[in-house]
C-alpha cells in the first residue's frame, strides 16, 4: 500500500530526488576530481613538469670560447686559434619530423665533400640529436650550409655550431714543447696544450633560446639569453723561437750526417733562472697534422709490410707514438762520461781534492775495485799515464774518476745523487716528465754491501743507470750557477686577453748543492777540456768564445736491436764560461751504419753543440772576443769603383791577397763579392775593365780532405772558402761536413763552408 | 463569405497565441544561467585565439593561409550566431520540443546511415556530412546527443509508472542507444558512442529506472570495456599510453606528455595569457580537445579553477532550473541538456589532465569547432527556454 502511494506520487518527488543526485554528482564531484587532479599537476608537480618542458622547449648551443695564443718568448705565435663552425645532425629530429632523408644527405654531401652513405648511416641512429658531418669548416662553407637549411627549412635536423681550430703557423718547431689539441679542443697531455690547458682553454659561453616543436623562434617569447664564452689566456714561453730553430736546424742535420736511427735530443736551458730556451727531440711531428706520418714515410712503411695491414697499422701507429713523445722530458738515458762533472764537483765540494792540488793521478789502463772480479778500464786501454786533475778529466779518464768516487765513498756519494735531484722529478711545468731508473736506496745498499764497489765505481762514470736529460740539464746547470737546482720551466707568464699576468713562470730554487767555489773550479775545468788541444771536446771550441763542456758515449740498451749495441753520444756544455747563461745538452741516438765519423761524444755530439753555440751566443748579445788580426774568416771589403791602389791597400791590410785581372785605374769589379765572409789570406781578384765571370762550376767533394787539401780543391773550381769547426791543425783534422754538397752546380766565386773535426777522439768516453 | 467570416475568428485565435505568448515573454529567462554562459563563451573564445595564433600562423593545417586570427575569427562567428540560435530557442515553448522529439531521432539516424554512405572522411574516420559553400562540415553525432535527451524525456514522459518494468523502461531506451552505438560504431566514433551512453544512462536514471538495472548495465560495460581492450590493440594501446605515456614519448604518449608538460607549467599563476610555450607545435590539438592545457599554461591553477567553478556554477544552475521546471518534460530536458554538458566538460578536462585515458572529446564554449558551438549553444538556449517556464514567485 505504501509502495504504491509512493510511485504514484512520487514520479515528480523522483525526478526532482534524482536531479538532486546528479547536481550534486555532476555539479560538485566530478569538479572535485577535475580540481584534484590539476592540484596534482599544477602544484605538486609544477616542478618537475616545467623544468621538462622547459628542457625541451629550449635550444642550448654551446660557444667555444677561443682558445688562448702561444707565444714564444720573442714574441713569436707558436699556437693560435681560429674560429670554425662543426656541422653536426639530428637524426631524431629528422625521425620525428619525416624530413627528407636523402634530399638531406644528399645536399650535405655535396656542400661537404663527405660520403653520402655515412650521413645515411648516422641518420640510422635515430634516438641521438647530435651526429658530427663534419669539423671546422670555414666561414664559406658553412654560410653554405645555412642557406641549405633554410631553403629546406631543416632547422630541426640540422645544425651549425660554433668552434675553434688550432693552427701552428711554425709547424714543426718546438713541436714537442707545444703538443696539440685534440677534437674536442682540449689538449692532449702532450706538451703545454695538456699541462697549460686550464689557462688555455677559457669558459665557454652558449645562447639559450625558446624554439617550437618545430625550431621557429617564438613569437611572443622571443626570451633568449647569451652568456658570451670567456677566452682563454695565453701562454708566453721561455722558448726562444730563434734559439730552438737553431738547435732544430743542427739536430736535423745531425740526424741526416750521423744516420741516427734513434734521433737525438737536444735542450738548452738558462742556468741562472731555470727557464728552457730551446726543447728538441728527434723525430718530431707537426702539431697541425699530428695524427699522419708524411706521405713518403707512409710508403716506406707500405713497402715495408706490403701484405700484412693490420702490422702496417701497428708501425705507422708506433711511429707516431715515438713522433710525440717529448724525450728531452720523457726518456731515459745513461749520461756515461758527462757525469764525471757531477763526481769532479761532490770530489771538490768534500775537500777530497783542491782544485789546484798536486795529486796526480796515475791511469795505467784499468783499475781494480773491490768486489769486482774484472778490473774497471779505460777506454784507452793503454792508460793516460800520470796527470794532473785537469788532465784526468781533459782526458776523460775513468780510473781517475772511480778513484775519486772511491775516496768520496758510496754514502755519501749516494747522499750527492739526492742532493743534485737525481732521484726526484724536476718539476718541469710540462707533462710526462719520467722517473728514470736510478737506483733506490735500497738497492744501493744492496750492490755496496760485502764491500762491493762495482756500483759506485761505475756510477762514477756515469754507467749502469738512466736518467732523463732534464735532470741531467738542472743538475749541470747546479755545476754552472753556483750550487743552485732550479726548478725548470717554460712558462714566462699567463695573461688574460684583459692584459693582466694571471701567472709569473719564476725561479724557484730547491736547494743550493755545491758552493760557489766548487762551481768555479769545475767551469774551469770544463773550459779545459775544450779549449785544450788534448780536451776530449775540442770539437766543439769555437773562436772567440770561452765554453766549457763534456763528452758521454753510452750504450743504449732500450733501442738495442738484438744483440748489436746501440750508442748514444752525448755533451753538455756551458757558455760564457766566466758566468754561463746557456747550458746545452746534445744526445745523438744509436747511430747506424752511414755515420760519416767515428761514433764518439767528443766526435759527433761535441761538434753539433759547437755549431749551435757558434749562432746562438751572438744572438744573445754576447760579443766575440777576437783579436781582429788572427780571426780566421774576415769579410771581404767593398772595393768596386775604387782606384786600384786603395783597393789594394785595403784589402792587403785586412790580411787578403791581391790579384789583378785587365787593365784599367778603378776596380770594375772583385772576386768574392763585398761582404762575403771567408778565410784570412784568400786571394781576391780585381776585374779592372769587366765584369767578373759568370760561369757554373761544380762542387768538389772535399769531406775527408784536411784543410789545405780541401782549400786548393775548392779554389782551383773557383770557389772560396769559409772555415768552421775545430781551429786545431794536424793531420788527423779533416773535413767533416761542407755547406754545399758534391756535384751541386754553382756560379763560380760562390763561398763554401767546411767544418773541420778532429778525428783522433775515437774512444769511449 | 465564409472565408471572410473565418478571418478574424482566425486572427483572434492569433492573437489570444501572441497574448500567450507575450505572457511568456514576460517571464525572464534565467539571468545567472544566461550570463554564465556568455562569460564562458567570451573566455573561450579569446582562449582560442590565443592557443591557435601559433599553429595559424605556421599553417600546420594548410587551412589558414599563415592568418594568425585565422581559427579566433571563425569562432567569433560562430559564437555570435550560437547567441543568436540560444536566444532564438530559448523564446520556444518546450512543447515544441516535444513535438518534434521523435522526429529528431529519425532525422539523426538517418544522417548517421547518410554519413556511412555519402560522409566526409578524416583522419580515418567518416563523421561528416559536407555542406555547401562555406558552411562548415557538419557532425550528424552532435545532433544524435541532443535527440537523445528530446527523445527520451519524451517517452519518459509518456511511459510513466511503466519506466519500472522492462519492457518499457529499459527495453526500447537500449534498443535505441544500440542503434546509434552502432552507427557511430562504423563511422568509428568512440567519444560520441561513450557520451550517447552516457546521457542514455543519465536520461534513465531520471526517468525513475530501478538501480538494479543500473547495477547489471554497469556489469555490462565493464565486461565490453575488457573485451574491447583484449580484442581491440587501438583500444589497448591507449590505455598503456594513458597509464604510462613515457612508454612511447615520441609515440601514443606524446599528447598526453605534453598536455602535461602544459599544464605543468601553469603553475600557481600561469604564464601569463598568450604566453603558453607548449601551443609552438608542441601539443597538437592545442585549439581543439587540448585548449584546457593552454588555459591551464597560461592562466594557472588559479586560472583553471576558476573556468572549472564557472562550469560548475552553470551546472548546478542547470539542474537548479530543470528541478524548478514548471512541467516534467521540461525538468527532462533541462537536466538532460545539462548533463551533456556535464559530461562533455568531465571527459574532456579528465582527458587533459590523464585522468582518464585519451578520446577526442571537446570543451563545450572552448574548442575550436562551428557545428559544436553552435549545436551547444542551442542546447544552452532549450535549458532557457525552460527556465523562462518556471511559475515567477511574485509578490503578494
Amino acid at each position: 500500500m505504501e509502495n504504491l502511494r509512493r510511485r504514484t506520487v512520487g514520479t515528480r518527488t523522483q525526478l526532482w530526488r534524482r536531479t538532486l543526485v546528479l547536481m550534486v554528482v555532476c555539479g560538485i564531484f566530478a569538479f572535485l576530481l577535475l580540481g584534484g587532479q590539476l592540484f596534482y599537476l599544477q602544484i605538486l608537480q609544477h616542478h618537475t613538469l616545467e623544468q621538462r618542458a622547459i628542457a625541451q622547449q629550449v635550444r642550448e648551443v654551446t660557444v667555444s670560447a677561443s682558445r688562448g695564443t702561444v707565444f714564444s718568448s720573442t714574441g713569436t705565435i707558436l699556437a693560435q686559434s681560429a674560429s670554425v663552425e662543426n656541422v653536426f645532425i639530428s637524426p631524431n629530429d629528422i625521425y620525428r619530423y619525416e624530413h627528407d632523408r636523402l634530399l638531406i644527405a644528399r645536399g650535405l654531401s655535396e656542400i661537404l665533400e663527405v660520403e653520402e652513405d655515412m650521413i645515411l648511416e648516422r641518420m640510422e641512429n635515430i634516438a641521438s640529436q647530435y651526429q658530427t658531418i663534419r669539423m671546422h669548416i670555414e666561414r664559406e662553407l658553412a654560410d653554405e650550409v645555412r642557406s641549405f637549411i633554410s631553403e629546406h627549412e631543416l632547422h630541426r635536423s640540422v645544425h651549425l655550431e660554433p668552434s675553434v681550430r688550432r693552427y701552428y703557423p711554425r709547424e714543426r718547431t718546438a713541436s714537442h714543447v707545444l703538443g696539440f689539441v685534440g677534437a674536442g679542443g682540449t689538449g692532449m697531455g702532450y706538451g703545454v696544450e695538456g699541462s697549460f690547458d686550464s689557462y688555455l682553454t677559457g669558459v665557454s659561453g652558449r645562447i639559450v633560446r625558446l624554439r617550437s616543436a618545430r625550431g621557429h623562434a617564438m613569437m611572443l617569447n622571443s626570451y633568449e639569453d647569451y652568456f658570451s664564452p670567456q677566452p682563454g689566456d695565453d701562454l708566453h714561453l721561455t722558448i726562444d723561437a730563434n734559439i730552438q730553430q737553431i738547435m732544430e736546424k743542427h739536430m736535423n742535420q745531425a740526424v741526416r750526417d750521423f744516420d741516427l736511427r734513434g734521433g737525438g735530443i737536444a735542450l738548452a736551458m738558462d742556468p741562472r733562472t731555470g727557464a728552457i730556451l730551446g726543447m728538441v727531440s728527434l723525430p718530431d711531428f707537426n702539431p697541425n697534422s699530428h695524427g699522419r706520418l708524411s706521405e713518403a714515410r707512409m710508403e716506406e712503411l707500405r713497402a715495408a709490410f706490403p701484405e700484412n695491414d693490420e702490422e702496417f697499422w701497428a708501425a705507422v701507429n708506433e711511429e707516431l707514438q715515438y713522433s710525440w713523445m717529448n724525450k728531452a722530458i720523457s726518456y731515459s738515458y745513461e749520461p756515461g762520461s758527462t757525469f764525471k762533472l757531477i763526481t769532479l764537483a761532490i770530489a771538490l765540494e768534500e775537500g777530497i781534492i783542491t782544485a789546484d792540488t798536486n795529486r796526480i793521478f796515475y791511469c795505467k789502463g784499468y783499475m781494480d775495485v773491490p768486489g769486482r772480479v774484472e778490473p774497471v778500464n779505460c777506454w784507452r786501454r793503454q792508460g793516460h799515464g800520470a796527470q794532473t786533475l785537469g788532465e784526468a778529466m781533459q782526458h776523460s779518464c775513468n780510473p781517475a774518476t772511480v778513484e775519486l768516487a772511491m775516496d768520496i765513498g758510496p754514502d755519501l756519494f749516494f747522499e750527492y745523487l739526492r742532493a743534485f735531484g737525481l732521484m726526484e722529478t724536476t718539476g718541469v711545468d710540462l707533462q710526462g716528465e719520467a722517473i728514470g731508473l736510478l737506483w733506490s736506496e735500497i738497492d744501493w745498499n744492496y750492490f755496496i754491501s760485502h764491500g762491493n764497489y762495482s756500483s759506485l765505481a761505475a756510477a762514477s762514470f756515469g754507467q749502469t743507470f738512466t736518467l732523463t736529460p732534464i735532470r741531467m740539464v738542472t743538475a749541470v746547470s747546479a755545476l754552472t750557477n753556483g750550487g743552485y737546482i732550479h726548478v725548470p720551466h717554460v712558462m714566462e707568464r699567463v695573461v688574460a686577453q684583459d692584459g693582466t699576468v694571471v701567472r709569473e713562470g719564476e725561479t724557484v730554487t730547491r736547494r743550493q748543492v755545491i758552493s760557489r767555489e766548487t762551481s768555479d773550479a769545475v767551469l774551469d775545468i770544463m773550459e779545459q777540456i775544450v779549449s785544450s788541444p788534448r780536451g776530449t771536446g775540442r770539437n766543439a771550441a769555437i773562436e772567440g768564445f770561452r765554453i766549457g763542456g763534456k763528452t758521454g758515449t753510452s750504450t743504449d740498451t732500450v733501442l738495442e736491436i738484438g744483440n748489436v749495441r746501440q750508442f748514444t753520444t752525448s755533451f753538455v756544455s756551458a757558455a760564457p764560461i766566466d758566468d754561463p747563461e746557456i747550458v746545452l745538452l746534445v744526445a745523438l741516438q744509436n747511430p747506424g751504419p752511414n755515420a760519416t765519423t767515428y761514433i764518439s761524444g767528443g766526435q759527433m755530439a761535441a761538434p753539433v753543440a759547437g755549431a749551435m753555440l757558434r749562432e746562438i751566443l751572438p744572438y744573445l748579445g754576447l760579443d766575440p772576443n777576437v783579436n781582429r788580426d788572427q780571426q780566421v774568416n774576415v769579410q771581404v771589403p767593398y772595393v768596386r769603383r775604387r782606384t786600384v791602389e786603395e783597393a789594394r791597400a785595403e784589402l792587403e791590410a785586412e790580411g787578403f791577397r791581391v790579384r789583378i785581372q785587365g787593365e784599367g785605374d778603378r776596380v770594375v769589379d772583385q772576386m768574392p763579392a763585398g761582404g762575403a765572409v771567408v778565410v784570412r789570406g784568400t786571394e781576391v781578384i780585381l776585374y779592372l775593365d769587366s765584369n767578373r765571370p759568370e760561369d757554373q762550376v761544380t762542387v768538389p767533394d772535399v769531406t775527408g780532405l784536411r784543410y789545405d787539401e780541401a782549400r786548393a780543391a775548392l779554389e782551383a773550381r773557383g770557389l772560396y772558402v769559409r772555415r768552421s769547426g775545430t781551429l786545431l791543425n794536424h793531420n788527423a783534422v779533416v773535413v767533416h761536413t761542407q755547406s754545399r754538397p758534391p756535384t751541386e752546380i754553382v756560379r763560380r766565386g760562390t763561398v763554401v763552408e767546411i767544418t773541420l773535426v778532429d778525428t783522433t777522439l775515437t774512444g769511449f768516453f | 463569405m465564409d472565408e471572410i467570416k473565418r478571418m478574424p475568428r482566425g486572427r483572434e485565435a492569433r492573437i489570444r497565441e501572441l497574448d500567450r505568448a507575450g505572457m511568456l515573454k514576460k517571464a525572464p529567462m534565467d539571468l545567472p544561467f544566461f550570463l554564465l554562459v556568455l562569460l564562458l563563451l567570451g573566455i573561450g573564445v579569446i582562449m582560442v585565439l590565443s592557443a591557435s595564433f601559433a599553429s595559424a600562423y605556421y599553417d600546420v593545417g594548410r587551412v589558414t593561409g599563415g592568418n594568425p586570427t585565422f581559427y579566433f575569427l571563425q569562432q567569433t562567428l560562430f559564437a555570435v550566431l550560437g547567441i543568436a540560435a540560444m536566444l532564438f530557442i530559448s523564446r520556444l515553448p518546450t512543447s515544441v520540443f516535444s513535438r518534434i522529439a521523435y522526429w529528431s531521432i529519425i532525422i539523426s539516424v538517418v544522417l548517421l546511415l547518410a554519413v556511412l554512405a555519402i560522409g566526409v572522411s578524416a583522419g580515418g574516420a567518416r563523421r561528416w556530412i559536407a555542406l555547401p559553400g562555406a558552411l562548415p562540415n557538419f557532425q550528424p553525432s552532435e545532433l544524435a546527443k541532443v535527440a537523445v535527451v528530446l527523445c527520451f524525456a519524451k517517452m519518459i514522459c509518456e511511459y510513466k509508472e511503466k519506466m519500472r518494468t522492462f519492457r518499457y523502461g529499459i527495453l526500447p531506451f537500449v534498443v535505441i542507444l544500440v542503434g546509434i552505438a552502432g552507427l557511430l560504431f562504423f563511422q568509428p566514433h568512440l567519444s560520441a558512442m561513450i557520451i550517447i551512453f552516457g546521457i542514455g544512462a543519465i536520461m534513465l536514471f531520471l526517468g525513475g529506472v530501478h538501480w538494479g538495472w543500473f547495477a547489471a548495465g554497469f556489469g555490462g560495460l565493464a565486461a565490453a570495456a575488457y573485451v574491447a581492450l583484449t580484442w581491440l590493440p587501438h583500444a589497448f594501446s591507449r590505455v598503456v599510453a594513458w597509464r604510462d605515456p613515457f612508454a612511447d614519448p615520441l609515440g601514443d604518449g606524446w599528447q598526453i606528455i605534453q598536455s602535461q608538460l602544459a599544464i605543468g607549467s601553469g603553475g600557481l599563476l600561469g604564464l601569463g595569457l598568450g604566453q603558453s610555450r607548449q601551443k609552438y607545435l608542441y601539443l597538437p590539438e592545442e585549439h581543439n580537445d587540448y585548449i584546457f592545457a593552454i588555459v591551464a599554461e597560461e592562466l594557472g591553477f588559479i586560472g583553471s579553477m576558476l573556468i572549472l567553478c564557472l562550469f560548475a556554477m552553470l551546472i548546478i544552475r542547470g539542474y537548479w532550473i530543470a528541478m524548478h521546471a514548471k512541467t516534467k518534460y521540461g525538468g527532462l530536458i533541462a537536466a538532460g541538456m545539462t548533463s551533456l554538458l556535464a559530461i562533455q566538460v568531465f571527459l574532456n578536462v579528465g582527458v587533459v589532465t590523464n585522468l582518464l585515458p585519451a578520446t577526442g572529446i571537446s570543451l563545450p564554449f572552448f574548442s575550436y569547432g562551428g557545428t559544436a558551438l553552435l549545436v551547444q549553444l542551442a542546447c544552452m538556449g532549450v535549458v532557457l527556454g525552460v527556465s523562462r517556464e518556471i511559475p515567477a514567485k511574485r509578490a503578494g
